[in-house]
């Protein structure tokens, strides 16, 4: 572009320097109007060992205002207004390897992307034919390269997004008299990446213009009305269809109000900028989500679609005054702006304005200009910026966010057929509960006793294999692939239910494995394995046992009269019998036990000082399946005891209740260890966070 | 009279403070079943309850479950679920839970052909996750599930018999002995049940870095002895 910004300043200047005169076209000195920009491609490349494709899809617009400079001979002014969505993508796949390159913008086009003035020239030649040329094409896109799902870069970086080739010598003629200036034309761009050979993919603008002169007085205007404005929030229907609608009425009548001039031709409308979110909420579909767009015109009796995509559509032939819109919504984060042009008989454009807001074009939903969420969204939510993730509650270790944007938690999820929203001032967390019902009160405790908004009724269809909840997203916000967390009933889990992977944030989560809940297991039992699974949700998001100081798995047996207690050589399975030695067994209360031992002996866990037992004794981290503990006076004593299962949540390390220092005749098993307890205080859920080990 | 008035409060059901929660698994969650298989499904209607606030008083029972069973071309499916009712709800730590087993006899679904099929149930607006499975004619028989489908008849000699043949296959299978021990303990033999906690907690190969439900069940055991 530099270069041909060089080859027509050398052209300009020699048609200066040859003496022939250049002025405005047809007297005017200055000129206001919009400019449309669209680009669709894709394509593919076979290289035997690989195949590579590529698409891009863009949109843009700017509203421009250019002067004469009657020594340069050209219109020069600024864009007041513009924007710009981008996205490129070049893939390669082979049967070893596979990587994506993918830059994608969604920029306001106000200011380069150096913060600079946008500058925009309108050229004129002697014969009064003009051109359009963009001087500055840079925008601040994101890169990113992600090869075998590892992605290696991720940068904003300055990159052209309009390099269609030669556009500014695309010359137009208008006629004598004519007040506007308007037509369209196409050029050719080409994709960032070449393919395998030095192949540049290429793709076609279209460019639409129509200025008409600064200030000038016009007859008529074209007013748009739209009732459902101020409350629409973009919506889509369960299987990813039409959600809602809004409708907008444009209006073509005389400056302030009566009968227009003339009768308009036909009305056209367009949704020049216009999301592709993949999919329609967060989560949903899993797969295949696509890159349809999120808003599109519905077509009428009285408005035909013009485009493949629903972007455009036009009245049918014929005079009238008015025409109506509707535009339906196919995502739950869907944003983009619309607009309306009026063509009048006498060929002369007039391009639709807001009332509620002044604008031509009209954005979509109501928001503000840097955001892409409904304002009767906010109005009801306490969200910060769009990118934001910074809820507080639960504090948790105080690390901040549940790993979803303010966006994210908008566009929302499908669970159970149902849509639902993140919270914003509280952290999320995903469950998909496939062990079955009775495991269900495990998870609503684990909710209780963590405060977390736990979402745990997704469908297969509704939880990907990968695990990531926000996943289906492209210019939406989003700071981290926040995972969710699968409990699986498996019968090879039939002792111990366990986080494989955690403790740990749930990204790194691989599964909560849990014993099945049979029909004919006893209600005692399924209780208890509920709380379980409590616990090891609650390793998912990073919190530990009180201690790690391991109990000892013992036997004992009366060995001719004697209490004996022998080790285990391999965990839980034979006994060392040179390991015998005898051992006084007393309740706390310091008596003699009264119970004989079985014949057969009898399976103990001595549970230890500072191991999983320790610190609060009612807190659901607390271990339970001790039954002995050696007395810290006497080495040959055994204190026999019977553990309760915590129902709740600690917020302190000390050991309280039967671990208290005051406990009678020792506390059992002591303080949590250093770095352990105060389970409340260790929980973290977001996915950004490299998760602390304790 | 305040005092009769705490008391009839006391004993009216304690309200509901959010939607109902309804599940459904089926055969313990297996993903895929022989036809011929009985099918044992096992509903749960979770409530959290405020204990403070009592119910509003209500003119109609809850409403009923439903269930839809569908194949592959969303055709619903005959099957005649038989209700059986073991326990009275339970209400813990501020919940309610309703639950209820509901089987479907072998000779109904050996009629069914091969496929993927999907299970719904309902209650009202509220609607578990489906249940999705496919009947496959090479599935094994699971002797664990036929062992639960026995008790369920009221056959315990069958229901032990199915475990029996599962340990001479699998003589170390965890599931199969606290299976065991689960059967003697109902029929009130605990050394029995003991000794096969015991063959249990020697198959494991638990690490014990988590609490070990094992251990838990052999300690319940114990405590009828008074250990």
């Amino acid at each position: 572009m530099r270069r041909n910004i060089l080859c027509w300043l050398a052209v300009v200047g020699a048609s200066i320097a040859s003496g022939q005169s250049i002025r405005p076209i047809n007297g005017v000195t200055s000129w206001t109007g919009t400019v449309h920009y669209t680009a669709q491609g894709s394509g593919s490349q076979d290289n035997g060992s690989s195949v590579e494709t590529w698409k891009i899809g863009a949109t843009a617009h700017l509203t421009v205002r250019v002067d004469w400079n009657d020594q340069a001979g050209w219109y020069e002014g600024t864009v007041l207004d513009g924007h710009v969505s981008l996205e490129d993508r070049h893939e390669e796949v082979s049967p070893y390897s596979s990587s994506l390159l993918r830059t994608s913008a969604d920029e306001d086009l106000v200011t380069n992307w150096d913060g600079t003035p946008r500058h925009f020239v309108i050229q004129v030649n002697r014969n009064q034919q003009y051109a359009l040329l963009q001087i500055d094409p840079l925008v601040n896109a994101r890169q990113i390269t992600q090869t075998n799902s590892t992605v290696t870069y991720d940068a904003i970086q300055a990159v052209p997004w309009y390099n269609g080739d030669d556009a500014g010598y695309v010359y137009h003629s208008v006629a004598p008299g004519a007040t506007e200036l308007t037509g369209s034309y196409d050029s050719v761009g080409r994709s960032q990446y070449p393919l395998t050979g030095n192949v540049q993919p290429n793709y076609t603008w279209h460019v639409e213009y129509s200025f008409q002169p600064t200030g000038q007085s016009e007859d008529d205007e074209v007013v748009v009305t739209s009732d459902a404005y101020d409350e629409f929030r973009p919506q889509a229907a369960p299987d990813g269809g039409r959600g809602n609608v809004i409708a907008f009425k444009a209006v073509l009548q005389r400056k302030g109000g009566g009968a227009p001039s003339q009768k308009a031709v036909k009305f056209e409308w367009a949704l020049p900028q216009v999301s592709r979110e993949p999919g329609f909420a967060m989560n949903v579909p899993v797969a295949d989500a696509g890159s349809g767009v999120d808003l599109r015109f519905e077509a009428s009796n009285d408005l035909a679609i013009t485009d493949g995509d629903g972007l455009a559509a036009e009245t049918p032939a014929g005079l009238r005054t008015e025409s109506t819109a509707a535009v339906g919504s196919y995502d739950w984060g869907g944003w983009g702006s619309l607009r309306v042009v009026a063509t009048l008989e006498d060929g002369k454009r007039v391009q639709g304005v807001f009332v509620a807001t002044g604008d031509t074009d009209i954005r979509l939903p109501k928001r503000a200009a840097d955001s892409r969420i409904a304002e009767v969204w906010r109005k009801a939510h306490t969200a910060g910026s769009d990118d934001a993730d910074d809820e507080g509650d639960p504090v948790g270790d105080g690390n901040p966010g549940d790993g979803l944007t303010v966006y994210e938690e908008y566009r929302g999820f499908l669970e159970n057929g149902a849509h639902i929203e993140g919270d914003t001032a509280k952290k999320d967390y995903f469950i998909r509960q496939e062990a079955g019902g009775g495991y269900d009160i495990g998870v609503k405790v684990f909710r209780n006793l963590t405060g977390l908004v736990v979402h745990s009724r997704f469908t297969a269809a509704e939880f990907p294999e990968s695990r990531v909840m926000n996943a289906n997203y492209s210019q939406g916000p989003h700071v981290v692939d926040q995972h969710g967390v699968r409990i699986i009933a498996d019968a090879r889990w039939s002792d111990a239910a366990q986080a494989v992977g955690g403790p740990g944030t749930p990204g790194m989560i691989k599964g909560v494995y849990v014993p099945p809940m049979t029909a004919t297991m006893s209600a005692r039992q399924r209780v208890y394995q509920a709380f379980a699974l409590a616990h090891e949700l609650l390793h998912s998001c990073n919190v530990y046992h009180h201690g790690d100081h391991a109990d000892h798995s013992v036997f004992w047996r009366n060995d001719n009269g004697v209490d004996t207690e022998y080790d285990y050589i391999t965990s839980g399975k034979d006994i060392d019998p040179a390991s015998g030695r005898p051992i006084r067994i007393l309740g706390e209360n310091q008596q003699p036990w009264p119970m004989p031992l079985p014949p057969n002996g009898v399976r103990i866990v001595l549970g230890s000082q500072q191991g999983p037992h320790a610190g609060s004794d009612i807190c659901v981290m607390r271990y339970d399946v001790s039954n002995a503990y050696q007395a810290l006076s006497d080495a040959s004593v055994r204190y026999k005891v019977r553990e309760i299962f915590g129902t709740l949540l600690c917020h302190d390390t000390p050991g309280t209740g039967v671990n208290d220092a005051s406990h009678q005749p020792q506390s059992r098993y002591g303080d949590s260890d250093a770095g352990r307890g105060n389970c409340a205080g260790q929980i973290l859920v977001n996915d950004a966070v490299t998760a602390p080990q304790r | 009279m305040r005092t009769l008035l705490a008391l009839l409060l006391a004993l009216l059901p304690a309200a509901a403070v959010e939607p109902p929660t309804v599940s459904v698994s089926l055969n313990s969650g297996a993903p895929r079943m022989a036809p011929g298989a009985p099918w044992i499904a096992v509903t749960t209607v979770l409530l959290e309850v405020d204990p403070e606030a009592p119910a509003p008083l209500e003119d109609e029972a809850p409403p009923a479950l439903e269930f839809v069973v569908t194949n592959e071309q969303g055709e619903a499916v005959a099957a005649d679920w038989l209700r059986r009712e073991l326990e009275p709800a339970q209400e813990l730590y501020g919940f309610r839970e309703e639950r209820l087993i509901w089987t479907v006899k072998p000779e109904v679904t050996q009629a069914l052909p091969e496929g993927r099929y999907t299970l719904i149930v309902r209650r009202g607006d509220a609607q578990a996750p489906p249940v999705e499975f496919e009947l496959k004619a090479d599935e094994p028989g699971d002797r664990l599930l036929l062992s639960q489908w026995e008790e369920l008849e009221g056959r315990p000699d069958a229901a032990m018999a199915q475990v029996d043949a599962e340990l001479v296959e699998h003589p170390e299978s965890v599931p199969a002995l606290v299976r065991k021990a689960e059967l003697h303990e109902r029929a009130g033999h605990i050394d029995e049940a003991v000794a096969a906690m015991e063959q249990a907690m020697r198959a494991s190969n638990s690490d014990g870095s988590e609490p070990s439900q094992l251990q838990h069940r052999y300690l319940e055991l114990m405590a009828i002895w008074g250990q």
